[in-house]
């Protein structure tokens, strides 16, 4: 007897957990589907809201960030989507232009900088580059910055690099860059020079030889970094073309 | 030819530019940087000869205004590298003299033989003073070619029997054909 | 060392006219460099005595300007021996021409002799002679062959030949011709002019 009550109080238990977790389930769809309903108005809203002010998103690039904002809240990702509602937007066209024309930057100034490129810079060459067309476009940092992330999916080596505050640097050759590169570059150029010295770093930075010489030597070998034997001192100098002022306007 | 008509490239005032880089890759960009700079400079002030041992004569391969020079053995292997595209050619055993073409010995020649065939030159004798130095040629780019070069471009002109070199102690003239 | 030079150096085709001109070209470049240099020591010379008359030594300028004049006139001078030099070399050019031109003449004199040598004036007269023999040959055949008919037979012909002729002629048609129509459709009345020869033949036979 007590075996069998022992196997209908556990069938019992089952049954429950089961109950508690059809309930649970139910209560989660219910919430899933009201937060999607709520979501599905959200995003019809914001079409709307999107297409009444196309224009002002694609001239004013204020408006565009907040916008940008806006749909990432709620996982909408009007760059990516290129099918639909959004592409009649060409709000991800705007991005997919801009994208296409970083790349087109990048590559022209590969042979000068190795691949390595200030966001000021892509942006003047940029805005030069589009100038006659359109109604010239306004394009800040922030688009930069948007559609550059987006090239990250490609893999091909495009990477967004912080250095200083505030600063980026675009990459568009494939490499690893640590936080001491990025170190090093807002090293170079705070000091306004484009280059660095393993002694310039362990003054700034207190870092030991060791250190410095495996990253120095790292961006060197990714064709970042020049090489300077013939300072009097007899010090290695690394430059950085990409932030060599002669090579910036060049 | 004054200096400062000369519009270097960025390159020139980047400091490294001047120090053979150990990355192959970046080494390649400041190779060819190089070959087109020595070709372009060369031009501008129509030098047809270099000497590597006095090369930091020359502000191309010695900037002074950030006191940076190119050694001789980067520009011998420099200047190598053109020798193999046909711009340039050690005129010693010890390569310290080099003849540059910034135009090589083929394109020459049919800019030559060009002129020549436009003013109808064809069984013509020509001195190779007025085919260098003469009024007539003031305006051709192979105005003033040193003498050596120009013997050498006639002489594969010579080779399509396109023309007759007559050198002699007395003599130094061309027939064209 | 003769085998070595002989057998690749083609022959040249500089001739002793072609040296020559040359030669006339090389001293007049060296009239040319003379008068570069002589128009450079004049031009520092004029600065020269222009300081020396600032320095108050006029006889040391009148004596340069005295060189000047001198080198002036050789200058003069040398522009005549230029021309003359010029000359020279351009006669001895065209008269290298005119020796092509003669000797393209004398190519295209041989080349119509030859020609000429082909042609042999007896054989024209041979061949005229074959071919009008040939051709009393054929006259004498037809002779012969029109010979062979007797009268009647020649009268026989001449009637045949007349019925052919009537033949062919048209007859006058018997119907009168629709002229709006020929006009319409000459296509049409072309057919009909055709039949009805046909018909007064069959009526008479």
């Amino acid at each position: 007897m007590r075996r069998r009550a022992g196997l209908g109080a556990i069938q019992k238990q089952k049954l429950e957990q089961e109950k508690y977790k059809d309930k649970s389930n139910e209560i989660q769809e219910n919430q899933f589907e009201q937060m999607s309903k709520q979501l599905e108005f959200f995003k019809t809203n914001l079409e709307e809201f999107a297409s009444k002010h196309k224009n002002e998103i694609k001239k004013n690039p204020e408006f565009r960030r907040q916008f940008q904002e806006m749909c990432a809240s709620i996982g909408v990702d009007p760059l990516s989507s290129g099918k639909g509602f959004w592409s009649v937007l060409g709000i991800g066209d705007f991005y997919y232009e801009l994208a296409v024309q970083i790349v087109e930057v990048c590559l022209a100034t590969n042979d000068k900088n190795g691949g390595l490129i200030s966001l000021e810079e892509l942006r003047t060459r940029l805005i030069n580059a589009r100038g006659q067309r359109k109604e010239h476009q306004e394009i800040s940092k922030d688009d930069l910055l948007r559609a550059a992330q987006k090239l990250k999916i490609f893999g091909s080596g495009f990477n967004v690099i912080p250095y200083g505050k505030g600063k980026f640097m675009v990459q568009s050759v494939p490499g690893e860059l640590s936080m001491d590169h990025s170190a090093i570059l807002t090293q170079a150029s705070a000091s306004n020079r484009a280059y660095v010295s393993v002694n310039f770093l362990r003054k700034e930075l207190s870092w030991e030889t060791e250190r410095s010489q495996n990253a120095l030597e790292n961006l060197v070998n990714q064709g970042l970094a020049w090489v300077d034997l013939q300072e009097p001192t007899h010090e290695k100098l690394y430059y950085f073309p990409s932030l060599f002022n002669e090579c910036i306007s060049a | 030819m004054s200096e400062t008509e000369i519009e270097w490239p960025w390159q020139y005032n980047f400091p490294p530019f001047f120090t053979l880089q150990p990355h192959a890759e970046t080494r390649a960009k400041q190779v060819q940087a190089w070959k087109s700079l020595i070709l372009d400079y060369c031009k501008k002030c129509k030098l047809y000869l270099i000497d590597v041992r006095e090369a930091s004569n020359i502000p191309l391969f010695n900037n002074s205004g950030i006191n940076r020079k190119l050694e001789q053995t980067v520009i011998v292997s420099i200047l190598s590298e053109l020798q193999k595209t046909g711009h340039a050619a050690p005129i010693d055993k010890p390569k310290n003299r080099w003849e540059i073409y910034w135009h090589t010995l083929e394109e020459w020649s049919s800019m030559i033989y060009d002129y020549v065939s436009n003013r109808g030159l064809q069984g013509s004798v020509l001195t190779l003073y007025e085919l260098s130095q003469g009024d007539d040629v003031k305006d051709e780019e192979f105005y003033e070619m040193q003498q050596e070069v120009l013997i050498k471009v006639l002489q594969t002109l010579e080779k399509d029997r396109k023309c007759e070199l007559i050198l002699s102690d007395d003599d130094q003239g061309v027939k064209f054909f | 060392m003769g085998i070595i030079f002989g057998k690749k150096k083609p022959i040249s085709r500089v001739t002793a006219q072609d040296k020559a001109v040359l030669q006339l070209k090389q001293q007049r470049d060296k009239l040319k460099q003379y008068q570069k240099r002589i128009a450079l020591t004049l031009a520092t010379d004029r600065e020269l005595a222009k300081k020396l008359l600032a320095k108050g030594q006029k006889d040391r300028a009148l004596l340069l300007l005295k060189k000047k004049r001198y080198q002036e006139q050789l200058l003069l001078k040398t522009d005549n021996q230029l021309e003359n030099l010029e000359t020279l070399s351009h006669d001895i050019e065209f008269a290298q021409i005119e020796l092509q031109v003669v000797e393209g003449l004398k190519q295209g004199n041989d080349a119509l002799k030859q020609v000429n040598a082909a042609i042999n004036i007896e054989d024209i007269e041979r061949i005229l002679d074959e071919t009008r023999e040939a051709k009393e040959k054929q006259d004498e055949i037809s002779d012969l062959l029109s010979g062979g008919l007797t009268q009647e037979d020649e009268e026989a012909v001449e009637d045949e030949l007349a019925e052919i002729i009537k033949e062919q002629m048209p007859n006058v048609p018997s119907t009168e011709v629709d002229v709006e129509e020929a006009e319409k459709s000459p296509h049409k009345t072309k057919e009909k002019t055709k039949q009805i020869p046909k018909e007064p033949v069959a009526l008479e036979a």
